[in-house]
């Protein structure tokens, strides 16, 4: 319990005790007045207003709770006491009025529920209070006295408009709900647990359960099982989320549900307020929805155009397969992507006219219809492309998606445009052609050749696309209209009109024929004019011929067998003879021996068959005629009438064919390409050995063959078409290339070039191949050679791309950077060939030096130039290709600067030299400081050597004479002792003293001046060691002396051995020195931290000095203690300070006269934190 | 021992004197002929010069060497000893009041047989002549002695 609540706790208690107080008050003394006080005090406290009335109603009391129910102010107590009577009070209303009045008849009546108000009061008071009707529960009962009479009368009155409202709230809801739930389409189903206590009649309806049926059953035999676990869940969670159900109707169909419920708190329970909706139509529609988009969706996917659909930021939302093919992007990559993002890699032209078109269809909203699109693909690959786009959701009229349909028409147009060149073709070939040519469809001309114009005098543009009845007499027109009709093919005649109105007749042979995909008809068209001509012509000649009209070119003789009796000029002219030379003269005459008998043996048996001769010429040569012979009577004789039809040429004709024929037989066969005669049916006819070999089959293998058994499955799909097409006539040729099978399932790529012939009726194909198999396989390579190179290209392009990309920012670098790039040719005078542009730091600019105006090497330095070009020839000889050289260039202003030259040299393939690349460095500073520096140095070297001559003659020099003072005043004292008294012995005594001294403060400065001079080396020192040493040497030298020498373990520094035993020595040394007159002396050597950094220290309790004196410390020859105390002579610590100073460190001293003293030094070396690691290291139990 | 000669070659007279002493006082009796400069010790040495008529069979037991002298310098004077044959196996034993590292390596690589320095407390110095004698003239065994001719 925490402080507060403890104080609240008993502040609670308070009125509790002071209550107890108030208790124990009443029970100590309790007289009537007190009593009246109380009970007006309960009277007054009361929630329950209490009015107190005369038996004749006047109002005698009214507490606050009583003023408050009838909205009375508290102050308008004083005014109603006294003056109200309830029983006068006309404004109350007459139900009450009636309670109240039984109430003063002594009876106890209670009421609820009544309506009271405060208009009678409010009369009395006069007040402004606003009237107000209270609805009102109590009691009102008589007071009785002792005699029974009542004395008062006391109204209770309990305020019950809340409660009241709130009933009359619940009653109109309940009858609201009841129409709601009546009038609503929703099954409304009121549940108490799993109950159901109440449906509408919309569930009866919906279900087709009665409500009784319905009412106390938990519904389970009215849901599948599926649902009812459904219901379970929602019931049990109370979840207000709407779910799916099926219900199962009465009749026993199922009937899928949506159900919402609502836990709601009625009449004190807990009610499950259900309403359900019929979702079967719903659920139909939903059906057909998700039909409808499998089926949209498997159209998408399957359909053989390109289809996507984009958002109204020309974003791809999906897109097929089909169209992702067609541009080689697979699917996932377009989705939320433009065009433009999505053929990054196409020309840009390509994307932007489709989302030109997307565009306009997003703010038209009408669709584009079949726009055409030329791309090509990166790779290459035209593809031509109709794009239909359309809006395809609309919202407030504007495009949300757009779908678009991609059709590629590339083979289409590749087929249009062979289409076209064919037609071209067949154009040369029909206008080269003697005979006229027309094309029309139902008389309408859609073409005419240039022979057929030529005939009638048009000009094409005159023709095409007027009717073939213009052109025409009114017989031929119908004789026309016949033919066409009739689809006859055979030839007839007709009479055709010319542009200048004169007719002439031709003969025209028409048959049906596809062109330009509708079924047309071709006519060939020939002028017959002459033959009409020479017909009339004959049919005018003499009577006797006139019957044979027919055979009016051939030649005619009219004979017995012995005599001619007439011929024709036909004859004549066959023959070469004079009519005269043949008449009256024997048949035979002319005729070879041969002949002459095959014409007899004809004679004898009336042959009628035709027959061939051979007929003698006037000039001896003969000819070759065939003759027909029958009986004729002439001029009354019984003669025989011979038509002589001269066939030489058809018998040369006939040779020809037979050379022809063998001409081809001999090519078949000897063909190097193979040949196969197909017949109708597309089997083999005719082999050559050239095709046995390409498949490897016997001819009689492959006779009766279909050729397409030979064809590789992957090439046969076209095959058939095309020859059918052959056969039809549709085309005259066609070229294709394809793979065979051979006999020993080897591929052979063959080009077959197969042409249509008519030979005696039928259709053949002939079928030539040649195997190209290896011009594939180099076709396949140089492809493979190309698109290698391709890439190669491309990457060598992004190669050189990035180079340059490189190149720049090299250049840049080179420019901002001090260092100037040069490249020179290595030829005389060195040419540059490139500079950079900072070379201006040097007065030149770029053009000075790559123009040629100025050489390399014109403005290097001429006590230079021989120096690098023999250095250079040292290099080249060495091959060394990186080098750098030092010399002084002349800048434009003729000031001479040093530069450095880091050379790389350049070879060609046969490594000779060609150029040399420098980066050229500034350094003339650096050589200024080099060069003073240098003599510094030997000013240094100079100073240093006159210094160890000086010590060198002071060592020698003043040493001598030292010794000889030293030595003669011994002398004297030895060999003169007697002549001098005690006091010249002391003086000869001092005079040694001091030269001694001398002699020594000499070699302490020579040590001095030494230390500075000696060369260090520099290794790992044990200074632990060291110290041991020498407190070992230390106590050596005075065994009687007791030291305790404490030395720290470990401590490794870099520095000079020597030194460094030089300056530990002095330290310890004048420890030992300075602890000499201390009992317990203790010398310690250690090391500690300050600042990260290992500070040495040797440390005494000996005399100690006066810390005023220690700046004095380590200068030479300074002493802070007497030599008779401490012997000495004062240049310890300066060499100790050299030597520290010397390995890079300090030193400094602390200490106070008699606290003992303490030397500090450090190590500045690489050495200091490196020795506590060896310390701790070296010892695990530090 | 008495009658092997000692050879100081030494320009201070002061230094001549005390070595004298010093041998006296050690009792190193022996004949010590004094060369004042480097020069007139080579000549001895070689029996040149002044001292042509020297008799060169008279070589000295051990040779006192000061570094520091007039004209020719101790180090060139030990230098042709060691040149010359007759010289090159006598003992010298560097006297020099310098302890330069240098000269005591020069010294050495030129071949001295030892090196003092000579002490300012002249007890010491006696001390020091004292040892020197009794090894050198004593204690070690002398080269045997060629006789020219």
């Amino acid at each position: 319990m925490s402080h507060g609540e403890r104080q609240k706790s008993l502040k609670r208690t308070e009125p509790i005790s002071s209550n107890s107080e108030l208790n124990g008050n009443e029970t100590s003394g309790f007289g009537p007045q007190e009593s009246l006080r109380a009970l007006s005090s309960v009277f007054e406290r009361s929630p329950v207003g209490n009015l107190l009335f005369s038996p004749d109603g006047l109002l005698l009391s009214i507490n606050a709770s009583a003023l408050q129910i009838f909205g009375m102010p508290s102050e308008s107590a004083g005014l109603l006491i006294g003056c109200y009577n309830i029983l006068n009070d006309q404004k109350l209303p007459d139900e009450i009025s009636r309670v109240i009045k039984r109430g003063f008849q002594s009876e106890s009546v209670e009421f609820s529920n009544d309506v009271l108000s405060n208009d009678g009061m409010l009369q009395v008071i006069g007040q402004d209070v606003q009237p107000k009707s209270i609805w009102a529960s109590g009691s009102i009962y008589p007071v009785m006295d002792d005699s029974g009479q009542s004395s008062a009368v006391i109204l209770e009155v309990r305020d019950t408009s809340d409660a009241k409202r709130e009933e009359d709230e619940l009653r109109s809801n309940e009858e609201r709900f009841r129409i709601l739930s009546m009038a609503t389409f929703e099954g409304i189903v009121l549940l108490v647990g799993r109950y159901a206590i109440d449906v509408n009649e919309a569930f009866e309806k919906m279900t087709g359960y009665d409500r009784s049926e319905i009412v106390g059953t938990d519904g389970q035999f009215m849901v599948t099982p599926e649902s009812l676990i459904a219901i379970s869940e929602h019931l049990a969670t109370g979840s207000s989320e709407p779910y799916e159900v099926d219900v199962i109707r009465k009749d026993g169909s199922i009937v899928p549900v949506e159900v919402i419920g609502r836990s709601i708190e009625f009449k004190g329970r807990t009610i499950r307020v259900t309403a359900t909706r019929d979702i079967t139509e719903r659920k139909i529609a939903e059906e057909a929805l998700r039909e409808s988009e499998e089926r949209f969706k498997s159209f998408f996917e399957s359909s053989p155009v390109g289809l996507a659909v984009f958002d109204a930021d020309l974003r791809y939302i999906s897109v097929n397969k089909t169209l992702a093919d067609m541009i080689s992007i697979p699917v996932a990559e377009h989705i939320g992507r433009t065009p433009s993002e999505v053929l990054s890699k196409w020309p840009k032209r390509i994307p932007r006219r489709v989302e030109s078109i997307l565009k306009s269809v997003i703010e038209t909203g009408e669709p584009v219809v079949e726009a055409e699109v030329v791309g090509e693909g990166h790779r290459k690959t035209a593809r031509n492309v109709l794009v239909t786009a359309f809006p395809l959701v609309k919202v407030n009229g504007e495009v949300k998606s757009v779908g678009n349909v991609v059709i590629d028409i590339t083979d289409r147009k590749r087929t249009e445009e062979a289409l076209r060149q064919s037609e071209a073709r067949f154009r040369i070939l029909a206008d080269s052609a003697f005979e006229g040519l027309i094309i029309h469809y139902e008389g309408v001309f859609l073409d005419i050749n240039d022979a057929c114009l030529k005939m009638m005098g048009y000009k094409r543009s005159e023709i095409l696309g007027t009717n073939v009845a213009d052109y025409l007499t009114p017989e031929s027109t119908t004789k026309v209209m016949s033919h066409v009709r009739a689809g006859s093919e055979e030839p007839y005649e007709i009479e055709i009109i010319r542009k200048d109105g004169t007719t002439f007749p031709a003969e025209v042979r028409g048959r049906a024929m596809y062109y330009k995909g509708i079924s047309a008809r071709v006519s060939y068209v020939r002028d017959i004019s002459e033959r009409k001509k020479a017909e009339d012509e004959l049919r005018q000649s003499e009577a006797r011929f006139r019957t044979l009209a027919d055979s009016a070119f051939e030649g005619l003789v009219i004979h017995d067998y012995k005599t001619i009796y007439d011929v024709n000029s036909a004859f004549i002219k066959m023959t070469g003879f004079e009519r005269q030379q043949l008449l009256g003269k024997n048949p035979g005459d002319f005729l070879s021996k041969e002949s002459l008998e095959v014409i007899l043996s004809h004679a004898y048996q009336s042959l009628e068959e035709p027959y061939e001769v051979t007929i003698l010429r006037k000039d001896g040569t003969s000819f070759p005629a065939e003759i027909h012979s029958r009986d004729i009577d002439y001029k009354g004789i019984k003669a025989r009438i011979g038509s002589i039809r001269d066939i030489s040429e058809r018998k040369q004709a006939e040779d020809a064919l037979l050379e022809s024929e063998e001409r081809f037989r001999v090519t078949f066969e000897n063909a190097a390409i193979g040949m196969t005669i197909l017949n109708e049916e597309g089997r083999i006819t005719a082999a050559n050995p050239a095709i046995e070999k390409m498949l490897g089959y016997e001819r009689d293998a492959l006779l009766g063959v279909i050729p397409i058994e030979f064809t590789h499955p992957d090439d046969r799909k076209s095959d058939l078409k095309l020859f059918n097409d052959v056969i039809d006539g549709k085309i005259v040729s066609y070229k294709k290339e394809k793979r065979l099978i051979r006999r020993d399932g080897e591929v052979v790529w063959v080009r077959v070039t197969a042409s249509g012939i008519r030979l005696r009726e039928q259709s053949f194909v002939v079928a030539m191949t040649e195997d190209i198999t290896e011009r594939k396989k180099a076709e396949a390579e140089l492809q493979m050679l190309a698109a290698e190179l391709e890439n190669r290209v491309h990457e060598r392009t992004a190669q050189l791309e990035a180079a340059n990309l490189r190149l720049k920012e090299l250049e840049f670098i080179v420019n901002k950077s001090s260092s100037v790039a040069f490249l020179w040719k290595a030829q005389e005078g060195w040419p540059v060939e490139y500079v950079s542009e900072n070379v201006v730091q040097f007065g030149y600019t770029p053009d000075d030096l790559m123009s040629g105006r100025i050489k390399y090497a014109s403005i290097i330095h001429k006590d230079d130039i021989d120096r690098i070009a023999n250095e250079l020839e040292y290099y080249a000889a060495e091959n060394k290709n990186e080098f750098i050289q030092e010399y002084r260039i002349l800048a434009a202003s003729g000031e001479l600067r040093w530069v450095e030259d880091n050379t790389w040299v350049r070879r060609d393939s046969d490594g000779r030299i060609t150029h040399y690349q420098g980066i050229i460095l500034d350094v003339t500073k650096r050589k200024q400081a080099e060069e003073e520096r240098m003599e510094r140095t030997l000013q240094l070297e100079e100073l240093n050597k006159e210094m160890e001559a000086f010590s060198y003659s002071v060592s020698h020099d003043l040493r001598s004479p030292l010794r000889s003072i030293d030595g003669f005043s011994l002398a004297l004292i030895e060999d003169y002792i007697d002549k001098f008294d005690p006091q010249g012995k002391d003086y000869l005594q001092r005079i040694r003293t001091g030269a001694q001294r001398m002699g020594m403060l000499i070699d302490d400065m020579l040590r001095l001046s030494r230390l500075s001079r000696s060369e260090m080396s520099i290794e790992d020192i044990d200074l632990s060691a060291m110290a041991n040493q020498i407190a070992s040497d230390l106590k050596e030298r005075e065994p009687d002396r007791f030291v305790n020498f404490v030395i720290e373990p470990g401590m490794i520094i870099k520095g000079d051995k020597n030194l460094m035993r030089m300056a530990l020595e002095n330290l310890m040394d004048n420890a030992w020195k300075f602890t000499s007159k201390v009992t317990e002396a203790i010398i310690q050597v250690g090391l500690t931290c300050h600042d990260d950094e290992s500070v040495y220290f040797v440390k005494d309790n000996g005399a100690g000095f006066d810390m005023s004196y220690a700046p004095k410390l380590f200068t030479p020859f300074q002493r802070l203690h007497s030599v008779t105390d401490f012997p000495g002579s004062g240049i310890g610590l300066a060499i100790v300070r050299r030597v520290i100073h010397r390995h890079e460190g300090r030193i400094w001293a602390e200490s106070s006269v008699g606290q003992g003293a303490a030397f500090y030094f450090t190590i500045g070396l690489k050495s200091g934190l490196a020795s506590v690691a060896v310390r701790k290291k070296s010892d695990p139990l530090s | 021992m008495s009658n092997q000669i000692i050879l100081l070659v030494e320009d201070n007279p002061d230094d001549v004197e005390l070595t004298r002493r010093a041998l006296f006082k050690s009792n190193i009796l022996n004949e010590l002929i004094v060369a004042r400069d480097g020069a007139e010790a080579l000549d001895w040495l070689f029996c040149r010069g002044d001292f042509v008529e020297r008799d060169p069979c008279q070589a000295p037991a051990v040779v006192l060497l000061d570094l520091k002298l007039p004209k020719i310098d101790g180090l060139e004077v030990l230098r042709q000893m060691r040149e010359n044959t007759s010289t090159r196996m006598l003992p010298v034993v560097v006297l020099t009041s310098s302890r330069e590292e240098q000269d005591v390596i020069s010294s050495y690589k030129l071949g001295a047989n030892s090196y003092i320095r000579k002490p300012v407390d002249f007890n010491q110095f006696v001390d020091a002549v004292k040892q020197l004698g009794l090894y050198w003239l004593l204690l070690n065994e002398a080269p045997p002695h060629k006789r020219a001719g």
